[in-house]
């Protein structure tokens, strides 16, 4: 197989369109993510129910029931002839209308698949009726993969729904309160993040997985400011800014010195006050020196499932003196990711870029098999004889300086005791 | 700002109809937007001297989200902002399914901020037949619904059909009717017939055009009969209801 309909140099990736892009995608190695129905379940007090055909549910029900909502989805199966004369709308209200009377959730998500989405279905009707028998709150939402390309995606179409539960709420600006947003696991406990916010006197840091219920989550109509940890929650910030006035920022989850100091610069920006950083940044350059010191030299692939930009851990690394040359990738890259994509082009340009989920990688591996360290799992998946580090959503989550550190002390551990790839995969439940 | 969506059987002369009154309000100095909702793209043609905008579908397909709107609009006679949804090759795909991703899109990209048209007509290909083709009755879409009929028995089947549909949804917040335009077609005793019908409905007849070969001479010349000649009794038809429904804004319950 010819490996170059799968690369591309990483001076030659300027635009989407130069990306080896896969008409017939292999099954992609972009483990770690999450779907619409575990983003749905983020907001307390909810259960999710997903109509459709059986075949299209599965897939969402193995990956609920290996998260551990088995209590909180319900599958709905209804056949073709149900959706294409339209009766299924029956069906799915006296379906919830059950559900509804066995939970005490204050909350049912309505998902629908690519069926009821191309159907063009309206369930306002029905919405409205269970709205007013139930006195629970109904939010359609679609997992509806067919629309990849042309609209946000499901699970951020998801997430971004939950601003239902804001849009109402009587705002009063509280200076101690700031938002972190698009994170599915919390920050890890007594994080840097933490301590600077309460320097700055925001001491309630509102995370939605740790709302233990709605009236908590509505704190964070309140905030001061919200700061965007992933892509994912851009839409609802950018919701909460524009109809709420809650000032926002995007500045996601980075491993390199500088890109830190810049994200803590928009923080400070957003929430109108200046964050105290300066002890943290050298504190931290000074621990890392010694943890770098025996990774200098070694070859590193970055794949895309870590928690971050493969493009930026990368771009960092080069500059500490590790032989990054190789990323893995697919054809999501995300907007912010071109301007450190143009970075690492002036530092490395060489560097090869490869389409994790062409089909003409797959089975390949003897072409990593110099890569000593693998970032991601699915840069593991290919680089066989490399140490592994996740740095995946589902381990702990650390933001600013600590993140740095903790990558390089996650890079020692991988190198003195290796976990196999497969294993960390499966031990996860990242294949369903 | 007000949205109505104009239904009927097909080729019982909707986007004739559509275009003349586009071409009235634009001439009396509103500002107005015109989306046709048929594959065949013909709905905006005589407001641009016979040829169509490019299709909003057939642009996502060849180039993928327009970066700017000025991309699918072209301004057509009397300053209406002309829009073409498009559709799939005859006999393929699905129209309805085309319509809600052009609707969605517009609203996505904020049209109706960026062009604010005072009135904003969706000229729908024909009869409610499914699911897709009802997408501008709901709610966010149009405000009013009016039939374009005749007195002929299968265009009063339709209307009766579209009527029904509408009723059907009232739980929806779907669009209201607004009433009927009669498009006649010389038949005896026609506006007798088309008003019991609508008394029947409970609704009313908002105008009535009478069969004029004027209309059809300046459609050859790919122009409504407004802008041909606005002098002509028929135009005047045309000028009163661009005044009915320039009225709609600040009514309810028209029907």
């Amino acid at each position: 197989m010819d490996l170059n309909q799968v690369r591309v140099r990483v001076e030659h990736l300027r635009d989407k369109s130069d990306f080896p892009f896969a008409p017939l995608e292999g099954v992609g190695p972009n483990l770690a993510g999450w779907g619409v129905i575990e983003t749905c379940l983020l907001l307390p007090q909810s259960v999710a129910v997903m109509a459709g055909p059986s075949a299209c549910l599965r897939h969402s029900a193995f990956m609920a029931h290996a998260r551990g909502f088995t209590d909180r989805f319900h599958m709905l199966c209804l056949s073709e002839l149900d959706m294409t004369l339209g009766n299924h709308l029956n069906k799915v209200e006296q379906g919830l209308a059950d559900i509804a009377a066995q939970h005490d959730a204050k909350v049912i998500f309505l998902i629908v698949g690519c069926p009821d989405y191309i159907l063009g279905t309206d369930f306002t009707g029905v919405i409205k009726r269970l709205e007013a028998s139930t006195g629970k709150r109904i939010i359609l939402g679609a997992m509806a993969p067919i629309t990849i390309g042309l609209k946000e995606s499901p699970f951020t179409s998801a997430y971004t729904s939950f601003f239902e539960f804001l849009k109402h709420e009587p705002r009063v600006p509280d200076n101690g309160v700031i938002n972190l947003l698009g994170t599915f696991m919390p920050l890890s406990d007594s994080g840097e993040l933490y301590s600077v916010l309460a320097a700055a006197g925001m001491d309630e840091v509102v995370q939605i997985p740790l709302c233990p219920d709605l009236d908590t989550f509505t704190r964070m109509a309140h905030a001061r400011a919200s700061v965007v940890l992933h892509p994912l929650a851009n839409g609802l910030s950018g919701k909460m800014e524009k109809e709420m006035g809650i000032p926002t920022c995007f500045a996601p989850t980075s491993y390199g010195f500088s890109t830190i100091r810049e994200q803590y610069v928009k923080i400070a920006k957003a929430v109108g006050s200046p964050l105290d950083i300066d002890g943290l940044e050298q504190a931290a350059r000074q621990a890392a020196e010694p943890l770098l010191t025996d990774l200098r030299g070694k070859s590193v692939a970055v794949g895309c499932s870590i928690n971050g930009s493969s493009f930026e851990l990368a771009l960092f690394l080069i500059e500490c003196g590790l032989e990054v040359d190789t990323i893995f990738a697919r054809g999501t890259i995300k907007p912010y990711e071109w301007e450190l994509l143009a970075r690492l082009r002036a530092v490395k340009p060489d560097i090869l870029v490869y389409n994790a989920s062409h089909p003409a990688l797959c089975g390949q591996t003897d072409t990593f098999d110099q890569v000593k360290i693998a970032y991601g799992v699915d840069a593991g998946i290919f680089c066989v004889n490399a140490a592994n580090v996740p740095l995946s959503r589902y381990q702990e989550q650390k933001y600013g300086f600590e993140a740095t550190l903790w990558m390089l002390e996650q890079t020692h551990e991988a190198l003195n005791h290796p976990v196999s790839n497969y294993d960390w995969i499966y031990g996860h439940n990242f294949l369903i | 700002m007000i949205k109505v969506a104009i239904y009927g059987k097909g080729g019982i002369g909707k986007s004739t109809v559509t275009s003349s009154i586009s071409a009235a309000l634009g001439l009396e100095g509103y500002s107005v937007m015109q989306l046709g909702c048929d594959p065949k793209t013909d709905s905006t043609i005589n407001l641009l001297g016979g040829t169509a905008p490019q299709p909003i579908l057939q642009y996502l397909q060849d180039n993928g989200r327009p970066e700017s709107l000025d991309a699918i609009v072209k301004r057509g006679f009397g300053n209406v902002a002309c829009l073409e949804v498009g559709g799939p090759t005859p006999g393929v795909g699905c129209f309805g399914r085309g319509m809600l991703t052009a609707f969605e899109l517009l609203d996505e990209m904020g049209a109706y901020d960026v062009y604010k048209p005072d009135v904003v007509f969706y000229d729908i290909l024909a009869d409610v037949v499914c699911g897709g083709i009802a997408v501008p009755m709901r709610e966010g879409f149009a405000d009013k619904v009016c039939i374009v009929t005749s007195g002929e028995k299968m265009s009063l089947l339709a209307a009766r059909n579209i009527v029904l549909a509408l009723r059907n949804f009232a739980d929806r917040n779907y669009a209201e009717l607004g009433g009927l335009i009669l498009n006649c077609r010389d038949m005896a005793d026609e506006v007798e017939r088309v008003e019991e019908f609508a008394h029947e409905m409970k609704t009313s007849i908002i105008g009535v055009i009478p069969r004029d070969t004027a209309i059809h001479a300046f459609e050859e010349e790919g122009k409504t009969i407004v802008e041909g000649n606005r002098e002509l009794s028929t135009s005047a038809r045309f000028f009163d209801l661009a005044r009915t429904i320039s009225n709609f804004a600040g009514q309810q319950n028209v029907a």
